[in-house]
């Protein structure tokens, strides 16, 4: 075997082809398909190394390999076909229908799909085309640079039929590997640069300098780290647009087009959720701090796994001066309750929203709007469960609302739907839209969400322990947040439902965890339903902005005689923390006292500030540092950077200038000094981009100066002044007086600067060498100084 | 300072290949944000941050190498070896990148040496040892070393120079020849360089006449100051004497002098001084280019500067020539062994040749054609047959005829004549 079956090379380039082929396996539901396919590829690419050994021709390889990459899919896969293991006509028949198997198999089933014999061997061709088009670009034709589109297309085979991001190490290994390969190819044409040059003088000694190739080598993994981190950082960074297809039918259809957009309300969140888009969804101002999340759309219908929008009837038409819900639920049923409240619990204002990009039917309101002003007469519908719907797409209005936030004690008072049913909260819970929907349980999930009841509130006497139980097992580190859903494994030889498959993996986001809360808080006999919309956004002189990404979703629970309350079971990292009065399941069982104080005292606080909803006194004083600094505008952030940037470019002028004036401060003797401005005067025309060997003489300086900076007359004989001095102060006896050579030292330094361009001025000056220097010294000290530590430490 | 400046614009550096990259990337980040694909923006800043990257991270504002080159020999014969060695310095604030250097100099010395030059620290110097050698006469420039700054991507590629050069001469080649009855010395028959008489004023004293001085000698002011006759008496140095005219007009007439006709002209020229002068001290005068060299001011030309002149020797404008032949026949003066290596020559010129040959003195005559193809009126015959009516011994110089057999032809004419 020799140099030219680059075997290196071909394994190489046969792992960034697999790199780039193992997404795939996100696509199916099981590996089975990955073994063979390492075979056949395998096969291929040993062929190739034993070709190129004693081929030159491309063709005649690459045609070896394909025939043995078909005979070992032949020998895995047509064992009964073939004679004694070579292809027949039936062979190709029977392979033929395998292939027609896999065909079905793609028609039929969306990713992922399961992996037959026919899957195994298509994926098997499909493998072996793509190491043999990497094989033979890079290692046969040896250009790595083109085989990165052959690595594209198979990594784009995935990406696009996936709609989401692929998890990062899909994108690393391929990419890294492909970078080495291009590095492998780029210094192997250093080859035909043999010799080294060797140390000046040092032959006779035998040092050599290290080998450039190795240096090229490390110059290549640096450049490869930085670009690969780039490359993962800037995408994270960029505004995206929402994910869109060009063709219809390959992965999923896109959410919107134009810009506007409307949350699902079959509710797969999962594109505004990931969508980084920077453009606002919406834009809003509010009179109190903070409004809490902002409401879409109620959804109670869950069928085949998945909620559905259905509009609760009756509805009535909503104009500007048309009191909403809330209004009478204020009226009729808050006001004996809001009297044990605590006045924080109430709080009234407004929100007005603009540039919101919502289409109709859909509008994002603040929870208890009274009134809704859209300009329009009759402009919008309120159904029975109090989610509104605007005819046309609105893009400013205006909402009064009173947020009220129930207490703990509230909502354990509330006992359980089931018991509370008797006494008159009937028509309550009419008024509240609690039909049988908002209790029915998805058969299919029934079994798995039993079990899961019976651990968390077997003893639980009111609905409230129940789902505060609830959720707080859902928030717990059980639980992962992630956009990317486990992969979907059979339970028993059955395709779980989403919701068992959720309870199983413990993965998701908030439309699983608002989903599991709605349903176990209904398996648990509680009325449930699921609320879509948007986390609050971010702040910013007042003006809130809520960006797609910020879409969410939620469970309300309903409580006789306080009505439909939030809860939040998305982890932490999400949602931020759930609602206060959702967070203190011990205030009661604990301690009475605790519990009379906080529903008595008219100055209890939550326990922290959390949502807006239930921190009317949220002050700068409450805030914590970091929220604070959270807080800060973004101009100051800007103005911040502007600064530091400025400082962090003084650093080198002002280090050499330091250094250079402790250097002369440090010397007594005027020799010395004038011998010290002399180098620093070489050194800054330097800067200036006259270079100067060290080894010339003052006079031999002088000419090369005056030849180089085309020194004019006044400043050459300055020059010469001062090469005068130097010689004087150099060879002279010690004592002879010496002239003060700095007026004659700067006149020359702005007659060189004078005539550079502006850029290598502002260079000069902002990057000296000197500064350069003495920052490599203190950088070199700072390195050896744990070393010294240790030497001296050491007894 | 011997300085290079890698590049103007930031992407001139870049090669085709990273002008692809940085396009195609850019096409892809454009691409996958409006397509709101965040896995084609990743590729898209892999493929284009790579080119951008080595951009920013190899950037150098300047290369200020300086080179310095040992030549040992500087002066070589042909197809000998000399051994240079090359000292690469870098006296310029940055560390230079790994630079792959390859000498600049005439195929005729062989291959341009490769090599890598390791990143060089302020101050650092590198080396590298080569040999060349020749087989063509002249004088050849080592330098200047080309260097290639490239990126192990093959993305960027910069080329640059580091001015400064060496030389070295080699010289031409030297046939050895039969001295035959050139070098035999006096009393032999043949073409002997004459001895002559000089007039040089070094050796000038004043004696009394006496029976059979020539009157020409009489110095007359002395005779005038003493009231006797006085002559000037002369040390007789029995210098033989050389008078070697090579041809090196560019073009007779409207023919163009061909390269191998020169070329056979100055190694005949070179094997016939080494013969004559290794043979005896002889005072040689080497005409060409216009130029006489050697005899002036008591120089002697010694074989190893005559060779040197040979070797660097070019075409000159006919005109030259002519000046030369003027300084060839005041050379020669009143006898000298006169050699010419010409072109078929015009009529004038054959003429003022002739005259270089003082009365009585030998003279030879090698003639070549001048270009490659004969043109009426400039054939070597014609030329030949003129000067040997005016006494010279000539031979016409075939095509392919080699020099030792040449001037064994000449040495045969000259017995001829000398009969």
């Amino acid at each position: 075997m020799n140099n030219n079956s680059r075997a290196g090379d071909a394994l190489l380039a046969w792992a960034c082809a697999w790199a780039a082929l193992a997404p795939l396996t996100t696509l199916l539901d099981s590996l089975a398909w990955v073994m063979p396919a390492v075979v056949v590829t395998l096969a291929a690419m040993l062929a190739g190394i034993a070709m190129r050994a004693w081929v030159r021709s491309a063709p005649a390889i690459v045609a070896v390999q394909l025939a043995a990459g078909l005979e070992a899919v032949v020998l895995l896969h047509g064992r009964g076909h073939s004679f004694y293991g070579l292809p027949k006509v039936e062979t190709i028949l029977a392979l033929n229908n395998i292939l027609i198997e896999a065909r079905e198999t793609m028609q039929m089933y969306s990713a992922p799909a399961p992996t037959n014999r026919g899957m195994i061997v298509a994926l098997s061709l499909i493998a072996l085309l793509v190491v043999l088009a990497i094989d033979l670009l890079a290692v046969t034709a040896r250009a790595p640079a083109a085989a990165g589109l052959a690595l594209l297309t198979a990594y784009l085979i995935t990406a696009a039929n996936r709609g989401e991001t692929l998890p990062l190490h899909y994108f690393l290994l391929p990419a890294g590997l492909w970078l080495i390969l291009l590095a492998r190819t780029g210094t192997a044409g250093l080859r035909r640069w043999p010799t080294v040059a060797t140390i000046a003088g040092d032959r006779a000694r035998g040092r050599r300098p290290g080998d450039p190739r190795r240096a090229f080598g490390q110059l290549a993994a640096r450049i490869g780290a930085v670009v690969l981190a780039l490359a993962v950082l800037v995408p994270m960074l960029a505004p995206h647009l929402p994910t869109r297809y060009l063709t219809d039918g390959l992965g999923r259809s896109g959410a919107g087009t134009g810009g506007s957009f409307s949350l699902s309300t079959t509710l797969d969140l999962r594109q505004s959720l990931e969508s980084q888009s920077s453009a606002p969804a919406l834009k809003y101002r509010t009179s109190l701090a903070n409004v809490g999340p902002l409401r879409v759309a109620v959804l109670t219908d869950y069928r085949n796994g998945e909620f559905r929008a259905r509009p609760q009837y009756p509805a009535t038409s909503v104009g500007d001066t048309t009191a909403l819900h809330m209004v009478t639920a204020l009226d009729e049923w808050w006001r004996p309750l809001l009297a044990e409240l605590p006045d924080s619990a109430r709080r009234d204002g407004t929100f007005t929203a603009y540039d919101s990009s919502l289409r109709s039917p859909q509008i994002a309101m603040p929870y208890g709007a009274r009134y809704l002003r859209t300009g329009q007469q009759d402009g919008a519908v309120e159904f029975s469960d109090s989610s509104v719907e605007v005819l046309d797409r609105t893009p400013e209005y205006e909402v009064d609302f009173t947020a009220v936030n129930p207490t703990p004690q509230m909502l354990a008072a509330a006992g359980s739907f089931g018991e509370a049913t008797t006494d008159g909260s009937t028509s309550f819970a009419d008024l509240n839209a609690v039909t049988p929907d908002t209790l029915a349980v998805d058969p299919d999930a029934q079994p798995a969400l039993d079990a899961v009841l019976m651990d968390l509130v077997g003893d639980a006497t009111t609905d409230l322990e129940r789902v505060v139980a609830i959720q707080s097992w859902l928030r717990s580190s059980e639980f992962t947040y992630s956009l990317d859903l486990a992969p979907v494994e059979p339970i028993n030889g059955v395709i779980p439902d989403p919701l068992t498959h959720f309870l199983a993996t413990k993965q998701g986001y908030c439309q699983q965890f608002a989903s599991a809360m709605v349903m176990l808080a209904r398996s648990a006999g509680i009325p449930a339903r699921m609320a879509i919309g948007f986390l609050p956004g971010t702040v910013n002189v007042g003006e809130w902005t809520v960006r797609r990404s910020d879409a969410h979703a939620w469970p309300e629970i309903y409580f006789s005689t306080v009505g439909w309350v939030r809860f939040d079971p998305t982890p932490a990292s999400r949602s931020g923390s759930a609602p206060a009065y959702a967070r203190l399941p011990t205030d009661e069982s604990s301690s009475t006292s605790t519990s009379s104080s906080s529903t008595t005292a008219p100055t209890q606080r939550p326990t922290r500030p959390e949502d807006g909803l239930d921190s009317p006194q949220l002050g700068p004083v409450d805030r914590s540092v970091w929220q604070r600094i959270d807080a800060l505008p973004t101009s100051f952030w800007v103005i911040a950077a502007v600064i530091a940037g400025g400082l962090a470019a003084l650093v080198l002028p002002v280090t050499s200038a330091l250094a250079r004036r402790r250097r002369l401060a440090a010397l007594s003797e005027d020799r010395d000094i004038i011998e010290e401005r002399w180098q620093d005067l070489i050194a800054r025309i330097d800067d200036l981009g006259i270079s100067t060997p060290t080894s010339l003489t003052p006079r031999q300086v002088q000419s090369h100066l005056t030849d180089a900076a085309v020194l004019d007359q006044a400043t050459s004989a300055a020059l010469g002044r001062v090469v005068d001095v130097v010689e004087v102060a150099r060879y002279a006896q010690p004592g002879t007086p010496l002239a003060d050579p700095s007026a004659d030292i700067d006149s020359i330094y702005d007659s060189v600067e004078t005539s550079r361009s502006p850029r290598t001025r502002l260079r000069a000056r902002l990057v000296p060498y000197a500064g350069l220097r003495s920052l490599h010294t203190l950088l070199a000290r700072v390195r050896a100084l744990p070393s010294r530590l240790s030497r001296d430490l050491r007894p | 300072m011997p300085g290079a400046r890698p590049r103007r614009r930031w992407t001139d550096a870049l090669t085709l290949r990273g002008r692809c990259f940085l396009a195609a990337g850019t096409a892809l980040v454009a691409s996958g944000m409006l397509l709101g694909f965040r896995d084609i923006t990743r590729i898209g800043v892999l493929v284009c941050g790579l080119p951008l990257a080595i951009l920013l991270l190899t950037r150098r504002q300047r290369l200020g190498l300086v080179t310095t080159r040992t030549v040992v020999p500087t002066i070589l014969p042909m197809d000998q070896w000399c051994e240079v060695t090359l000292t690469v310095e870098n006296p310029g604030a940055e560390t230079t990148p790994i630079l792959m250097a390859e000498e600049q100099f005439d195929y005729a010395l062989g291959d341009r040496p490769r090599f890598l030059i390791p990143r060089m620290a302020t101050g650092a110097s590198h080396q590298v040892t080569y040999r060349v050698r020749s087989s063509v006469r002249g004088r050849h420039h080592l330098g200047p070393l080309g260097l290639r700054i490239k990126d192990p991507f093959d993305l960027t590629l910069a080329l640059a120079v580091v001015h400064g050069r060496s030389e070295v001469i080699v010289l031409p080649r030297i046939v050895p020849l039969n001295s035959g009855s050139i070098s035999g010395g006096l009393g032999n028959e043949g073409s002997i360089p004459h001895m002559i008489a000089l007039h040089g004023e070094d050796d000038v004293s004043v004696r009394e006449y006496r029976d059979g001085d020539d009157l020409r000698r009489i110095h007359w002011p002395a005779t005038a100051k003493t009231g006797d006759l006085m002559v000037r008496q002369e040390d007789r140095p029995a210098t033989r004497r050389v008078v070697l005219v090579v041809d090196d007009r560019a073009a007779n007439g409207h023919t163009p002098r061909s390269s191998a006709s020169f070329e056979w002209a100055i190694t005949a020229a070179a094997s016939i001084s080494q013969l004559l002068m290794a043979n005896s001290a002889t005072s040689t005068h080497l005409v060409l280019g216009g130029t006489a060299f050697g005899g002036q001011g008591g120089d002697v030309l010694s074989p190893e500067v005559a060779l040197t002149e040979m070797a660097v020797a070019e075409l000159h404008e006919p005109a030259a020539f002519t000046v030369g032949l003027e300084l060839a026949a005041d050379a020669a003066g009143a006898g000298a062994l006169c050699v010419a290596v010409v072109a078929a020559l015009p009529q004038a010129e054959t003429d003022a040749l002739a005259r270089v040959r003082p009365p009585g003195s030998p003279g030879l005559a090698l003639v070549t054609p001048v270009g490659d193809r004969a043109e009426a009126g400039s054939e070597p015959a014609v030329t030949v047959q003129r000067l040997r009516e005016r006494g010279w011994a000539a031979v016409a110089v075939e095509p392919g005829m080699s020099v030792a057999d040449a001037w064994d032809a000449l040495q045969g004419a000259a017995a001829g004549v000398a009969r």
